[in-house]
């Protein structure tokens, strides 16, 4: 009776398409285009494919390995066209292409902001050279001290304007530095800067760098003074961070180009709360290419 | 000539191949839910941050950053539909031989990750906050080549109790 079964079923050939789909994976698109198939007749197809597959390699006498290859196929292309759809219509898809994430760029006035706001809060000295004048010229005569006292009034109060004026444009500037640096936060942005304003960090010996790379390719060349920090391995290196002072400018680079490493770390340096961190976005290969100090471990 | 073409015709029925004993059915269902569940988890879990598990594999530096999204999305959903198939029990040596290659892939990367002194996150079950995620190292290793043992055995010996190969061929011979 079984014997009489399987004669039966000797010459069944599976339908045209179902071979095509289980014979020949590699040109499985090629050949859609050339039927009349819509893309869920395909997805049936691969699916009725394996169904007939694990059918037939349950029954061959071929090795285990061919069995498995021949199944494989037909278990890999449903998982595909299932990613693919997966992508296009659920609301977490991520872009099929990763890209660079975009930072802002910096002005060298607000790279080197530090500076100039120190400057602005120094009190000019040629108003303590005043006072002390007019402190001795009271010693001279009355006239002349009260004629010294109400000037040193009139100074001291100047000062004291002017002081008030500086801490309050100070004040503003900060909250605005803030504000600005908690979008930073929120957004995940950091600002980036170019080859020439690194350098001119570099040659000014500012800012805290870090070299984002595996430790492997920082051994190979790094910018002098950089230290190596794999954004993984940031919780290692806390106490190598300027800890001390949030404010401390820290630059970030890495390979260049498409390398993500340094915005990654970057990333990870304002969530701690560091307030200052800039990319540098050309990295190590444009440095190298203009020629600019390297160092090996 | 006849008893040659139907003794090596694709459709016959496995009737003179020798039965697995019991032992080896139990093992290989113990084998096939083990590294099914282990790929289900796996790819389940990297499911809801692929962008993170992008991020996971281009920290290995083994692929440009182009290219690690469509890589992420294709090992979680070969991952999910190894582990349900192996679950079930359905296209058990395909899908044996599918997460082997996974498996291996994952040991040359975790080595690479260690030879270059790397100490990333392995990526391996989804860590969709970047914190707190397995370190790559032995251990790592030694786990998924214990994996790889057992999906190497399935190949061998994929029949196993309540599988739904073992349901369809039994309907077949009936």
């Amino acid at each position: 009776m079984l014997k009489k079964r399987i004669r039966g079923r000797r010459n069944y050939q599976p339908r045209r398409f179902f071979r095509l789909a289980g014979n020949v994976p590699a040109g499985v698109c090629v050949q859609l285009s050339a039927y009349p198939a819509s893309f869920l007749s395909f997805v049936g197809l691969t699916f009725n494919n394996l169904f007939t597959s694990f059918q037939m390699t349950q029954n061959t006498n071929t090795t285990p390995w061919r069995k498995a290859f021949r199944e494989a196929r037909s278990v890999l292309l449903p998982a595909i066209i299932v990613a693919i759809g997966f992508n296009l219509f659920s609301a977490t898809g991520v872009p099929w292409m990763r890209t660079m994430p975009q930072g802002q760029a910096i002005s060298n006035d607000e790279l080197l902001g530090e500076d100039t706001a120190a400057v602005a809060t120094t009190p000019p000295p040629t108003i303590d050279t005043a006072s002390h004048d007019s402190a001795a010229a009271q010693h001279h005569d009355s006239a002349a001290a009260i004629a010294a006292a109400e000037k040193q009034r009139v100074e001291d109060s100047l000062k004291a304007a002017r002081k008030a004026a500086a801490d309050s444009i100070q004040k503003a500037k900060t909250a605005e530095a803030q504000m600005k640096d908690a979008e930073n936060v929120q957004k995940g942005v950091v600002k980036e800067i170019t080859t020439d304003q690194a350098k001119m960090l570099f040659d000014r010996k500012k800012g805290f760098w870090i070299d984002a790379r595996p430790a492997d390719l920082y051994a190979q060349g790094h910018i002098p003074r950089a230290i190596n920090i794999f954004p993984e391995e940031l919780r290692k290196h806390i106490n190598d961070l300027p800890a001390s002072d949030l404010n401390t400018l820290i630059v970030v680079y890495c390979n260049g180009g498409l390398c993500e490493l340094s915005h990654e770390l970057a990333n990870s340096l304002v969530a701690m709360g560091f307030t200052r961190v800039v990319v540098y976005t050309g990295g190590e290969a444009e440095w190298r290419e203009r020629g600019y100090p390297m160092v090996t471990k | 000539m006849s008893n040659q073409i139907s003794a090596n015709s694709t459709f016959l029925p496995e009737n003179s191949a020798p039965r697995e004993t019991p032992l080896m059915q139990g093992i290989s269902l113990a084998a096939r839910l083990l590294v099914g569940f282990v790929m289900l988890i796996a790819g389940a879990g990297k499911l809801g941050a692929i962008e993170q598990f992008g991020h996971n594999i281009y920290n290995y530096q083994l692929l440009p950053l182009s290219l690690v999204n469509i890589a992420a999305l294709l090992f979680v959903w070969v991952e999910i539909t190894i582990g349900i198939l192996l679950i079930v029990g359905a296209a058990v040596r395909g899908s044996a031989l599918l997460s082997g290659a996974l498996l291996l892939l994952f040991i040359a990367a975790v080595l690479w990750a260690m030879s270059q002194g790397l100490e990333i996150d392995c990526g391996c079950f989804g860590n969709a906050n970047g914190e707190g995620g397995v370190k790559v190292g032995w251990p790592k290793v030694l786990e998924n080549l214990g994996l790889l043992a057992a999906s190497i055995f399935l190949i061998y010996f994929p029949r196993s109790y309540f599988s739904l190969d073992r349901v369809i061929h039994e309907h077949w011979e009936s």
